[in-house]
């Protein structure tokens, strides 16, 4: 069925049809699924979707650069949009994929826009979160279980674009439904937390000494995590961590 | 209210930098004319900028739990609530300026500061509560969605004022 934004319920006025797209998603993410299969202004709705996953990462990586404060807000900020678009880059061609192998042909820009639309739903929740970790960091959480938060929130966000997922995979008569949800939802999480570890740091330690743009590469994000949760129960993996010198991070002044 | 006039929003915001700079004179002036300055211009700062960081977060999750108005009507209501808040700091100005005035340490001076700036905010929370959800038919939900977002509000708010009068104090 073919749907305007004007049939999305409220919306923004005419100027802002960017927003329009954005409410929609939130609002009546069926429409908008509605939209893309009908192939009604693909262009403009990518457009919509990657500034909102760039917008959205931006506030996150904002937030998280703001436990160590100075150049690190701008660091994180710049970042974690690089890994919003690059993992819906690496995305996009394992769904497009798995969608033709059901199918046997499909319409790839529409199949773009679905990934990009699942994303920046997903971004625009974790967004969402961002007062929520102010006010954990504002309380004097400390660094590892700042980061699990911040994990935590980012899987909240994941889950929001999940439910999407379904529902895209949900329209599909074809049998192969579950392995096209399961693709989408393994490829997108191994990818964005892979991409996300690599470009770290975010959330720098607050004794860190220098603020650098990109860590080397040290394990995988998953052995990360696992890491982390040994630390926040007080077992540690090595003796302790470098001791830097100078002014306390904003959070704990 | 469903069309917010730019100038109505603007009015509003000027009542909530209005009012939270008059508190935060009236608290620099017991703690110095350094302390005045600065707590002039960081009261304001901390109000605007916690409604500027949390209002599209109650947008995004009011929106995707269904109980949202149309975004114009909700920003709306958020304005005229900062404009609740300034007007209350107004009208509570004269009350806290004989209360630093007569006291005698920086702690009940801080004290009454937020103390002034929790009743202003709360009061507008309460007022924008029934504005923000008028449309809405599942109240329950958007009460359980409004009062987490406004105890997190509530905490950056008190975080970043805590901090401010921290520094005037010295």
């Amino acid at each position: 069925m073919i749907t305007t934004a004007s049939d999305a319920g409220p919306s923004w006025p005419a100027p802002w049809p960017a927003l329009a797209a954005i409410d929609a998603l939130l609002r009546t993410p069926d429409r908008v699924l509605d939209r893309i299969d009908a192939g009604q202004d693909l262009p403009g709705l990518a457009r919509a979707y990657i500034a909102t996953m760039v917008l959205g990462t931006a506030v996150l990586g904002a937030t998280l650069g703001s436990y160590r404060g100075g150049a690190q807000i701008l660091f994180a900020a710049a970042k974690l949009p690089l890994v919003a678009v690059l993992t819906a880059v690496l995305v996009t061609p394992a769904f497009v994929a798995v969608r033709r192998a059901v199918h046997g042909a499909v319409d790839p820009r529409r199949d773009a826009v679905r990934v990009l639309a699942c994303l920046a739903l997903a971004a625009l929740l974790t967004s969402a979160t961002a007062p929520l970790l102010l006010l954990l960091m504002s309380l004097g959480l400390d660094y590892h279980a700042c980061t699990l938060s911040a994990v935590a929130c980012c899987g909240l966000g994941g889950l929001g674009g999940g439910a999407l997922a379904v529902r895209v995979v949900s329209r599909d008569p074809a049998p192969g439904r579950r392995w096209q949800l399961a693709i989408l939802v393994v490829v997108a999480s191994l990818s964005g937390a892979q991409l996300a570890w690599t470009l770290r740091p975010y959330l720098v330690r607050p004794r860190a000494i220098d603020v650098p743009f990109v860590r080397d590469l040290e394990g995988s994000f998953f052995e990360a995590v696992a890491q982390s949760l040994d630390s926040a129960r007080g077992r540690f993996h090595r003796d302790a961590a470098p001791l830097p010198e100078g002014t306390p991070p904003a959070w704990h002044r | 209210m469903n069309n917010a006039i730019p100038g109505s929003a603007a009015r509003e915001l000027a009542w909530a930098v209005g009012g939270a700079a008059v508190v935060g004179a009236c608290l620099g002036a017991r703690l110095g004319p350094q302390a005045s300055l600065a707590l002039t211009l960081s009261v304001p700062a901390a109000l605007i900028g916690v409604a500027g960081v949390t209002a599209p977060a109650l947008y995004i999750g009011a929106t995707f739990a269904g109980v949202a108005p149309a975004p114009s009507a909700l920003f709306a209501a958020l304005h005229q609530g900062l404009g609740d808040a300034g007007r209350m700091l107004v009208g509570l100005a004269p009350v806290l300026v004989l209360l630093t005035a007569t006291a005698t340490s920086t702690a009940t001076v801080t004290g009454l500061g937020r103390l002034a700036m929790l009743v202003a905010v709360a009061t507008a929370l309460r007022l924008s509560w029934p504005r923000v959800f008028a449309t809405t038919t599942n109240l329950r939900r958007a009460a359980l969605l409004f009062g987490a977002w406004s105890i997190v509000a509530l905490g950056i708010g008190h975080h970043l004022l805590a901090d401010a009068l921290a520094r005037a104090a010295g």
